[in-house]
C-alpha cells in the first residue's frame, strides 16, 4: 500500500521500511521518518531572471527546485534567501507501519 | 431543530447579509467600496460570536467579531437599543486605521439579541499621507484618527460631537461623512431585518437556529479535518521595504479535527508600517481558510473553533503598540494569507479525496498606489488604483490559474475602466495589458498578472502626487505549490522626463515601458510625483504555478506563447519547448529531446544535503 | 392576390421560446385563437409558420387565410440567445485602441470570473473559472488612435494599419465580422466611422459592429463586451429575420414584422437586424409588458410580475406603469450595455428537486432540475427524483386524475414512495410534515427573492399587486404573496400566452440616448441642444415608419449622478416642454428624491455637486391595443364548480385541512370562492389559502383578496 504525501511524493513499504518515494520512478527519498529534501538534488536558480526578464528579484533570492535524482521531475520548489533553512513538510504516514 | 425552520431562517440570514452589504454600496457609492468591494458586513451572535459572514474582505470577519467583543467589555452597563459604536483601533481589533468598523447592538424586547458589523476603507483617516496607507508614519500616533471604541449613534440619535470630531481630523470630511453614513445605513438594514425573522420566528428558535448553524459549520470542518492528513506543513513569505527584509513564518499543523498555525518563525516587529497586531493575523490567516477549506461551509464561530494560532508578541505578526500599522493589510496580514494560502494548499494536495481544492498563491502582493491632488475639474480626488483589486488567480491541480482573475480573500471585487479612471483623475492610460511571463511557470501554469503605464492629462496643477507601499519587488510572492514557479514579482517604475524639453515635447503613446521616454526609477516606499510629461509604470504579480513545468502540456505553451503570456525565452528554458523557428508551430521530437535534457541536467546537481 | 386593406383584421403575434413557440390571433371580431407548436433549432422561422398554422386551425382556417389577412404581424425570439448559449455565432474578430488589447479577455479583473454565479459558487473560489470568450485573442487587433476623455481626438487614426489588421482577420484568421471598440468613441465616433469605411473597401462581406452606434455609453470593458456580442450574433439575427419576412411574405403577408426588444417595445425587422443585442431576453420583456397590458385593462399599476414554470421562477415590477432597468445585464455570464427590463430568476420551479443536503440532512429545493424529462416522479417518464410537483401532489394541491384538464394521470403512490425514502424517513418525519415543509421552504425562497427586488430597491410589496404566471406559480402564490402581504394576486386568465399579449400590445420603441458631461446647474439650452436633434431624428424615423405625429410619444429622461460617486439614476423628465431653468431645476429635485428611495436615507450628498452624464429619449409609435372580451357578471354564488373536497395544505392551520374544490371551466365571471380551495384550471392551478377570496372577474382573470 501507500499512502499520499504531495502531488509527487509517496510513502511506501520498500522492503519492510517505510520509504517516502518518487510518484514517477518510484526512487526512494528516505524512512518516513525523516525530511525528504536533503535526499534530492538541489537546483538553486537565481529569481533573477528565473522566469523570464520580469523577474526582478535581488540578488540572493534564489527559487530552489528539489528535484527527483532518478527521474528528474521537480518535486517540490520554495523561494529562499541564500541561507534560509529549507521548509520541512511532514505528513502522518504510521497508517503505513499498521497494515 | 425543526430542519424546515431551520433551513427558511438559514436562507432569510444569507439574504439580511446581502441586503446589508448592497445598502453599504449604496449609501456609500465610492469606487473602492464598489469596484474593489473593499467592505465586510456581518452578523454576530449576542455574545459578539460570529454568526454569518458576509462575502467581503474576508480577513474582516473575525476582527469584527473581535471589535464587537471589546465594544461588550468597554460599555458594559451601557449598551441600549438604537446605539452605535465606532472602533478602529489595530491594537483592539481592527487591522488598520482608515478601515473602520460600525458595530449595532441588535435588540428585541429589550433584549440583547446579537450584533451587526461592517466597515469600509474611509477615503481618508488623517494618517501622514492621504488615503490612509501611511508608509512615512513610524508609529500609530501619525496613522490618523484612531479609537478603541466610541458610541457615535446614542439611543438612534446620531452624536454630531462625535462625528464632527473624527471628520475635523480628516482630508476631505464630505467623502467620510458619507462613508459613515452608509455604515450606519447598513446596520440599520441588517438590525431591522434581523428583529423581523425574530418577530416571526420567535427569539428562542432564532436562536436555536443561529446556534445550529454555527455547531453544523463547526462539525462540518471537523469532519473534513478528519479526513485530511495529519502533518505538518510549513511555508514563509518575504517582504521588502527599502531594502530590510521581513519574514513571515508559518508551520501549520493538523492533528485529528484541529489546525494550528505558528507563526514563532517570523520577524521582529519592523519600524515600517507593514506590521500587523494580533487580531488582524487572526483574520488574516482565515481569509484564505473560509473559501480553500469552507467553500461549501456558513462562514461562522463554528468554524473558528477548530483553529489555533501562535503569534509572539514582537514579531511582525503581533506587533506592540506603538508600532506603526497602516500598510498591514497589503502588508504582514496579506503574507499571512498567502502563507495560509500554500500550507492549506499543501494540507489538500496531500489528500487523495481533496487535492484537487489545492491551489497555489493568487494574488500575493497588493499594490496599493493611492493618487491625489487637484483634478481636471479643479476639485480634489483621493483614489485608490483599483487594478489592485485585479490580481492574477494560481494555478491548481487542475488547471490554470484566472489570468487577471482577482484574488482569494476578497471573492468578489473588480477594477475600474480605463475610462472611469480618466474621468475621475487628470491622467492617461498609455496601455494596461497581461503581463508576458508573470505566471508562475507549472503543469499548470498561474494566471498572468498585468502592467499598466499612465502619464498626466489636463492637470491644473501639472500632475499628481500618489503614495506608494510597494514592498515584495525584490522577491515573488505568490508562492508555487507540488513544483510551480512563484509569480513574477511586482515593479513600480516613475519615468522622468527630461524637464526642460517636457513642454514641447510630444505626446507619448509608447506601447512599452522600455519605449516610454525618460529615466526610470523604481519607486517604493513613500509619496512621490508624476508631473509634466513623468510617466508611471506598474507591474503587478502572477499567480503561483502548480507542478512541474517541464510536465506542461506543450500544445498549451505554444498557445500561450502565441497569445503573448509567454515568452519564446521561457517557453525555451523554462517549458523545454522547441518550437519551429519559421512557422511557430510545435516541434514535438524536438520538445521531447529538450525536456529529456534538462532533466538529466537536473540530475547532475548536487543532493540536496 | 393580396387582400384589400379592408379584409386585414388579424394581428398575429409569435413567441419563440426555448421548447416551444406560440401564436396568438388577434381578430378584430375579439375573437382570440392560440396556437403551440415545437420551436425548430436553429431553422427558428419553420416553427414559427408551424405555430401560425396550429393558431390558423384553431380559427378554422388556413395559415395563407391568416397571413393574407393579416395587418400586423409581431414577434419576439431566443434567436440571439440561443446563438450565444450554443456558441454557434459568427467567427468575430476584435479592432480596439493599441495598449488595451487584452480589456474584453481580462474582464475587470475577478468580475467576469464571478459575475452571474450564485454566492456557492463564489465561495468556493478554487472552482471558479471565466467563461471562454467569444473572440479569441489571436483575433484581437490594436490600433493606434486616441481619444481623451473630453472626446478630443488626441493621435490619429492610423488607417494604414487598420487596412492590414482587416485583412489579417478576414484573409489569415478567416474572420466574418468584425466589432470595433475605441476609448471614448461615444464622445468621438470618427475613428470607429472610419474602420467601417476601410472595411467595406477591403472586405465588404464583412459583418460590422461599431461600439459607438450599438452601446454610446462610458465603460470600455462593458462596451466591448455588448460590441463583440452583437457582431457574433448579428449576422444570425439579420438572417434569420430576413428569412422569417421572406417566409411571411411567401405565405401571402406583407406588412410590417415588428420584433420585439429587451426593453420592452418594437423594432421593424430591418432595424432589430442591426441590433442583436436588443433581441437578448425578449421573450421575458414581452411578459412583463403583457402583464402591464393586463394592468392597464384590469387598473393595476403596481405589479410584482411573477413567472413560475418548470425550471425557474422569474420576477420583474412595473410601478407606476414604468419598469425599471437592468444594471449589470448579463447573456450566458458575458456582460452587455442595453436597455433591458430588470428581471431576475432563481433556479425554481416545478420540476425542481427536491432534496437533503447528505451532511447536514438541511432540506433544499432546486436548484437541479428534472426538466421535461425525465420530470417528476409523478410524470411516471422515468423520474427518479423528487420535485416540488410531487410534492404538490403530496399536499393535496394537484389533483392526481385531472391534471392539465386530465390530458395527463399523475401516479401519486410513486411520488409518495420516492419522496418517503428520500426525503421524509431521513428526516424523521411524516410524509405530510416534510412535504408540507418543503412547500414553506419553496415559498420562503421566492419570498426572499422578491423581497431582493422590491424592498430592497425603496418599494414596498405592499402597494402592488402580485400577477402569477406559469403552470407552478398560482399554486405557490397565495403563500409567498401572504408572507409579503401584497395588496391582492392576479392569477390572468391569459396566462398560457401572455408573451404573444405582450408582442400585441406593444408599440414601436426607439431608444436614443447622448453620453454628455454637464455639471449642475446648467443652462437650460444646453440641454435642450442636447435633446432637440434626437427628437428631430426619432419624429423622421416614426413618420417613416407611418405615424402620425399624434401618435407618436417622447420621454425623455437624464442620468445624474453625485460628483465623487459613482452611482448614477435615470431621472425621467416631467412633461413634453422644453427646458427652462425651473424645471431643469425640479428635475434635479427629482433625481435626489429618487436616489434617496433607491439608495436609502441619507444616501444623497449634495456637497460633492451633481453632475447630468447622459441624455435618454424614448419614442413610442403607439400600438394598437388588443382588445379583450369582457363578459358580463353573474351572481357570486360559485357553488355549481364545485366537484368535491379533499384536504390540503392550509398555513392558516398548520397543518392539512379540508378544502373545497373547483372546476374553473365551471366558474361564471362574478362567482366568489372561499379558500382553502383549490381551482383546477386547463393549465394550471390555483390554490386559495385560509382567509383568502378569489373572484372571477369579467375577463375571467382570478383575483385573489386577503380577508
Ligand atoms: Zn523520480
Amino acid at each position: 500500500m501507500s499512502i499520499r504525501i504531495s502531488a509527487t511524493l509517496e510513502a511506501r513499504m520498500v522492503d519492510g521500511e517505510g520509504r517516502i518515494v518518487c510518484v514517477s520512478c518510484s526512487h526512494p527519498l528516505g524512512p518516513t521518518d525523516q525530511p525528504w529534501k536533503p535526499a534530492a538534488t538541489l537546483n538553486e536558480l537565481p529569481m533573477k531572471g528565473a522566469g523570464g526578464e520580469v523577474y526582478t528579484a535581488g540578488d540572493d533570492v534564489l527559487l530552489r527546485q528539489f528535484n527527483c535524482p532518478s527521474c528528474g521531475k521537480v518535486l517540490d520548489t520554495e523561494t529562499a534567501l541564500r541561507g534560509d533553512p529549507f521548509l520541512i513538510d511532514e505528513v502522518d504516514v504510521s497508517a503505513l507501519s499498521d497494515s | 431543530m425543526d430542519p424546515i425552520t431551520f433551513s427558511i431562517i438559514r436562507h432569510r440570514l444569507y439574504r439580511i447579509v446581502d441586503e446589508a452589504v448592497i445598502t453599504l454600496k449604496n449609501v456609500s457609492g465610492s469606487a473602492t467600496t464598489n469596484e474593489g468591494h473593499d467592505l465586510m458586513v456581518s452578523l454576530y451572535r449576542a455574545n459578539g460570536s460570529l454568526l454569518m459572514g458576509g462575502v467581503g474582505f474576508l480577513h474582516h470577519l473575525t476582527s469584527a467579531a473581535e471589535a464587537c467583543k471589546a465594544i461588550i467589555r468597554r460599555f458594559k452597563g451601557d449598551i441600549h437599543e438604537g446605539d452605535m459604536f465606532l472602533l478602529n483601533d489595530p491594537y483592539t481589533a481592527a487591522l488598520h486605521t482608515s478601515d473602520i468598523y460600525l458595530i449595532s447592538p441588535i435588540h428585541y424586547d429589550d433584549q440583547l439579541v446579537g450584533w451587526s458589523a461592517c466597515f469600509v476603507h474611509v477615503y481618508d483617516i488623517g494618517a501622514m499621507s492621504p488615503g490612509g496607507f501611511s508608509p512615512q508614519s513610524q508609529d500609530i500616533y501619525t496613522e490618523g484618527f484612531s479609537s478603541p471604541g466610541i458610541k457615535i449613534i446614542d439611543r438612534g440619535e446620531l452624536r454630531n460631537d462625535v462625528l464632527d470630531t473624527l471628520l475635523n481630523m480628516v482630508r476631505n470630511p464630505e467623502m467620510v461623512s458619507l462613508d459613515i453614513r452608509s455604515l450606519i445605513a447598513c446596520n440599520n438594514v441588517a438590525r431591522d431585518r434581523f428583529r423581523v425573522l425574530i418577530r416571526k420566528y420567535g427569539e428562542e428558535i432564532v436562536d436555536g437556529a443561529c446556534m445550529t448553524l454555527i455547531d453544523q459549520s463547526e462539525q462540518l470542518l471537523r469532519d473534513r479535518l478528519r479526513e485530511l492528513p495529519n502533518g505538518k506543513w510549513q511555508s514563509r513569505q518575504y517582504m521588502d521595504v527599502n531594502a530590510e527584509v521581513h519574514r513571515v513564518g508559518l508551520t501549520m499543523t493538523k492533528e485529528d479535527d484541529h489546525l494550528v498555525f505558528d507563526f514563532s518563525d517570523s520577524s521582529p516587529e519592523s519600524p515600517y508600517s507593514i506590521n500587523c497586531a494580533y487580531w488582524a493575523s487572526w483574520g488574516g490567516l482565515f481569509a484564505p481558510l473560509f473559501p480553500l477549506l469552507c467553500y461549501d461551509i456558513t462562514w461562522n464561530e463554528g468554524v473558528i473553533r477548530p483553529i489555533e494560532m501562535i503569534a509572539p508578541e514582537g514579531t511582525i505578526v503581533n506587533c506592540r503598540r506603538p508600532a506603526p500599522v497602516s500598510v498591514a493589510t497589503v502588508g504582514a496580514i496579506q503574507s499571512v494569507n498567502n502563507a495560509a494560502c500554500t500550507t492549506i494548499g499543501k494540507m489538500l494536495a496531500a489528500s487523495e479525496k481533496y487535492k484537487g481544492e489545492a491551489t497555489a498563491v493568487w494574488h500575493a502582493n497588493h499594490f496599493a498606489i493611492f493618487l491625489f491632488g487637484q483634478n481636471q475639474r479643479g476639485g480634489q480626488s483621493i483614489g485608490i488604483l483599483t487594478e489592485t483589486f485585479a490580481g492574477a488567480g494560481g494555478a491548481r491541480s487542475f488547471a490554470d490559474g484566472v489570468d487577471v482573475g482577482g484574488e482569494v480573500p476578497n471573492p468578489i471585487s473588480r477594477m475600474a475602466n480605463v475610462e472611469s479612471m480618466e474621468a475621475a483623475f487628470p491622467l492617461r492610460y498609455l496601455f494596461r495589458r497581461r503581463m508576458k511571463d508573470s505566471g508562475g511557470a507549472g503543469e499548470y501554469r498561474g494566471g498572468v498578472g498585468a502592467e499598466l503605464a499612465f502619464v498626466p492629462h489636463d492637470a491644473p496643477d501639472g500632475g499628481l502626487h500618489y503614495v506608494v507601499s510597494g514592498k515584495g519587488t525584490q522577491f515573488p510572492m505568490s508562492e508555487g505549490l507540488n513544483g510551480g514557479y512563484p509569480g513574477a514579482p511586482n515593479s513600480y517604475l516613475w519615468v522622468h522626463s527630461n524637464e526642460e524639453t517636457a513642454g514641447d515635447a510630444p505626446l507619448s503613446f509608447a506601447q512599452s515601458l522600455e519605449s516610454m521616454p525618460g529615466e526610470k526609477e523604481s519607486v517604493t516606499w513613500g509619496v512621490y510625483p508624476i508631473m509634466g510629461r513623468d510617466g508611471l509604470y506598474v507591474q503587478w504579480n502572477g499567480g503561483g504555478g502548480y507542478g512541474d513545468p517541464l510536465e506542461r502540456d506543450p500544445a498549451a505553451v505554444v498557445a500561450d506563447f502565441e497569445e503573448g503570456v509567454v515568452s519564446e525565452w521561457t517557453l525555451r528554458n523554462v517549458y523545454g519547448v522547441v518550437i519551429d523557428g519559421d512557422a511557430g508551430e510545435l516541434d514535438g521530437p524536438g520538445t521531447e529531446a529538450a525536456r529529456k535534457a534538462a532533466r538529466g541536467t537536473r540530475l547532475q546537481r548536487e543532493a540536496a544535503e | 392576390m393580396t387582400a384589400s386593406k379592408k379584409e386585414r383584421r388579424f394581428v398575429v403575434a409569435t413567441d419563440v421560446g426555448g421548447t416551444c413557440t406560440d401564436t396568438v390571433i388577434f381578430d378584430t371580431s375579439g375573437a382570440v385563437h392560440f396556437g403551440k407548436s415545437l420551436s425548430t433549432p436553429p431553422n427558428f422561422a419553420d416553427g414559427v409558420l408551424d405555430s401560425i398554422a396550429a393558431a390558423a386551425r384553431e380559427a378554422g382556417l388556413t395559415a395563407a387565410d391568416v397571413l393574407a389577412g393579416t395587418q400586423l404581424f409581431t414577434h419576439g425570439s431566443t434567436v440571439v440567445d440561443n446563438t450565444l448559449l450554443t456558441r454557434a455565432g459568427a467567427h468575430t474578430g476584435l479592432i480596439t485602441t493599441e495598449g488595451f488589447e487584452d480589456t474584453i479577455h481580462v474582464t475587470r479583473g475577478a468580475y467576469g470570473r464571478w459575475a452571474g454565479q450564485t454566492e456557492d459558487q463564489i465561495k468556493h473560489v478554487v472552482a471558479s473559472f471565466r467563461p471562454d470568450p467569444l473572440v479569441a485573442m489571436a483575433e484581437i487587433a490594436g490600433v493606434p488612435e486616441r481619444v481623451d476623455y473630453k472626446g478630443e481626438a488626441i493621435r490619429d487614426l492610423d488607417e494604414a494599419a487598420v487596412e492590414d489588421a482587416v485583412r489579417h482577420l478576414v484573409e489569415n484568421r478567416n474572420v466574418e465580422a468584425i466589432a470595433v471598440c475605441f476609448l471614448w468613441s461615444f464622445y468621438n465616433d470618427a475613428h470607429e466611422k472610419k474602420v467601417r469605411e476601410i472595411v467595406s473597401r477591403v472586405a465588404p462581406d464583412t459583418y460590422v459592429t461599431l461600439s459607438s452606434e450599438i452601446a454610446p455609453v462610458p465603460g470600455e470593458y462593458e462596451r466591448t463586451s455588448t460590441t463583440v456580442i452583437n457582431a457574433y450574433a448579428g449576422r444570425i439575427a439579420s438572417d434569420y429575420l430576413g428569412e422569417l419576412t421572406r417566409k411571411l411574405g411567401a405565405g401571402g403577408y406583407d406588412g410590417p414584422v415588428l420584433v420585439m426588444q429587451g426593453y420592452g417595445g418594437l423594432l421593424p425587422a430591418s432595424e432589430a437586424a442591426g441590433r442583436a443585442v436588443g433581441m437578448i431576453e425578449s421573450g421575458p420583456a414581452a411578459g412583463i409588458i403583457g402583464s402591464k397590458f393586463l394592468g392597464d385593462v384590469i387598473g393595476d399599476q403596481n405589479i410584482i410580475a411573477a413567472d413560475m414554470g418548470g425550471t425557474t421562477f422569474k420576477v420583474g415590477v412595473i410601478e407606476g406603469g414604468e419598469f425599471e432597468y437592468a444594471r449589470e445585464p448579463l447573456i450566458d455570464r458575458f456582460h452587455y450595455l442595453a436597455p433591458k427590463i430588470d428581471i431576475v430568476s432563481i433556479g425554481a420551479g416545478g420540476g425542481s428537486i427536491v432534496s437533503l443536503d447528505p451532511r447536514t440532512n438541511v432540506p433544499r429545493v432546486g436548484p437541479q432540475s428534472a426538466g421535461a424529462l425525465p420530470g417528476p416522479v409523478c410524470y411516471g417518464r422515468g423520474g427518479t427524483e423528487p420535485t416540488l410537483t410531487d410534492v404538490a401532489v403530496l399536499v393535496g394541491y394537484l389533483d392526481p386524475a385531472i391534471f392539465l384538464s386530465g390530458e395527463m394521470t399523475l401516479d401519486m403512490d410513486a411520488a409518495r414512495t420516492v419522496f418517503t425514502e428520500k426525503i421524509a424517513k431521513p428526516l424523521g418525519m411524516s410524509v405530510e410534515n416534510a412535504a408540507i415543509g418543503i412547500m414553506r421552504i419553496a415559498a420562503a425562497q421566492i419570498s426572499d427573492l422578491i423581497h431582493e427586488i422590491t424592498v430592497e430597491r425603496g418599494l414596498d410589496p405592499r402597494d402592488f399587486v402580485l400577477h402569477a404566471f406559469g403552470g407552478t406559480c398560482p399554486i405557490l402564490c397565495g403563500l409567498f404573496g401572504q408572507d409579503l402581504n401584497v395588496k391582492r394576486i392576479v392569477v390572468p386568465y391569459a396566462a398560457a400566452v401572455n408573451c404573444a399579449f405582450g408582442l400585441a400590445s406593444s408599440d414601436i420603441v426607439h431608444e436614443y440616448s447622448t453620453t454628455k458631461t454637464l455639471q449642475v446647474p446648467s443652462l437650460a439650452n444646453d440641454v435642450n441642444a442636447i435633446f432637440d436633434p434626437m427628437i428631430e431624428t426619432a419624429k423622421a424615423q416614426l413618420a417613416d415608419e407611418g405615424f402620425a405625429v399624434a401618435d407618436m410619444r417622447f420621454e425623455r429622461a437624464v442620468d445624474f449622478r453625485y460628483g465623487l460617486q459613482i452611482h448614477e439614476v435615470t431621472t425621467p423628465v416631467r412633461g413634453d416642454d422644453t427646458f427652462t431653468d425651473d424645471n431643469l431645476e425640479s428635475l434635479g429635485a427629482d433625481f435626489e428624491a429618487l436616489y434617496e428611495r433607491r439608495y436609502g436615507k441619507g444616501s444623497a450628498f449634495r456637497d460633492a455637486g451633481m453632475e447630468m452624464t447622459m441624455f435618454r429619449l424614448t419614442a413610442r409609435g403607439l400600438g394598437a391595443r388588443p382588445e379583450m372580451i369582457k363578459e358580463d357578471l353573474e351572481g357570486e354564488d360559485g357553488s355549481a364548480a364545485l366537484t368535491g373536497r379533499r384536504n390540503i395544505f392550509v398555513e392558516g392551520r398548520g397543518g392539512l385541512a379540508e378544502a373545497a374544490i373547483y372546476s374553473f371551466e365551471k366558474l361564471r365571471p362574478g362567482n366568489k370562492v372561499s379558500g382553502p380551495a383549490v381551482i383546477h384550471t386547463p393549465i394550471t392551478t390555483i390554490v386559495l389559502q385560509e382567509n383568502q377570496t378569489g373572484r372571477l372577474d369579467q375577463y375571467r382573470n382570478m383575483i385573489i383578496e386577503f380577508a
